[in-house]
């Protein structure tokens, strides 16, 4: 019905990224999670989740699920939740400020995506402390694989020229 | 004197390398290990990620 897997037949900035697909539509977004776990949270900070999307090129249909934190304890606690729409056939960046709470501990972000049926993949997802200009860049953002063919390329283009 | 100094920079040395290795983050700093899936199998779960289903 749902599957989470790596792929390589689209990527953001490089040449991987996750799939998440779906064929039937649960009757509650939490019935399906894909999430990532024991991330240190601390009280009453502002964080921010980032990430890439796109949806499956082929039919083009928006897909509507919820980004949350939970704690990770038996009985959860929600620290956030927000419904959100992926609509861009291309990808496109979505980023989400998570307010100070009075809660603690690890957490798990995750995508609950039993809203709709779900085809879409994401990439460079980032859950960090501060606000977008507070992210420290990774190196990985920018890849040499496929930038120096690309700059090359344009060299001899313009040399040609 | 100068031990004692010797000694106190070693235990900050040594404290700031442990609170580093217990998995403090800076401000800004990605908490998500794995982000691109570039070590990733194609077809196979990303590692440190899950999916689950209930309710």
């Amino acid at each position: 019905m749902y599957r989470l897997v790596a792929n390589d037949s689209t990527a953001h900035n490089s040449t991987k990224s996750a799939n998440i697909n779906q064929s039937i539509a649960s009757a509650n977004a939490n019935n399906v999670r894909a999430f990532y776990n024991n991330v240190p949270f601390e009280k009453n900070k502002i964080y921010t989740i980032a990430f890439w999307a796109k949806v499956d090129v082929k039919d083009g249909n928006k897909r509507e699920l919820a980004l949350a934190i939970q704690t990770v304890e038996d009985i959860p606690k929600q620290v956030f939740i927000k419904t959100i729409t992926l609509d861009s056939v291309d990808w496109k960046e979505y980023v989400y400020v998570v307010p100070p709470v009075d809660i603690e501990g690890k957490v798990r972000v995750e995508f609950q995506v039993g809203l709709s049926p779900v085809d879409f993949w994401f990439d460079d997802f980032r859950f960090f402390e501060g606000e977008t200009l507070d992210e420290i860049r990774s190196e990985t953002f920018v890849s040499p694989i496929n930038k120096i063919p690309v700059s090359w390329g344009y060299i001899k283009k313009g040399e040609m020229d | 004197m100068k031990r004692a100094i010797l000694i106190m920079m070693n235990v900050l040395i040594i404290g700031s390398i442990f609170a580093y290795s217990a998995g403090a983050f800076m401000k800004g700093e990605n908490r998500i290990g794995n982000s691109t899936f570039e070590d990733d199998r194609v077809g196979d779960l990303p590692k440190q990620w899950a999916i689950e289903s209930g309710g």
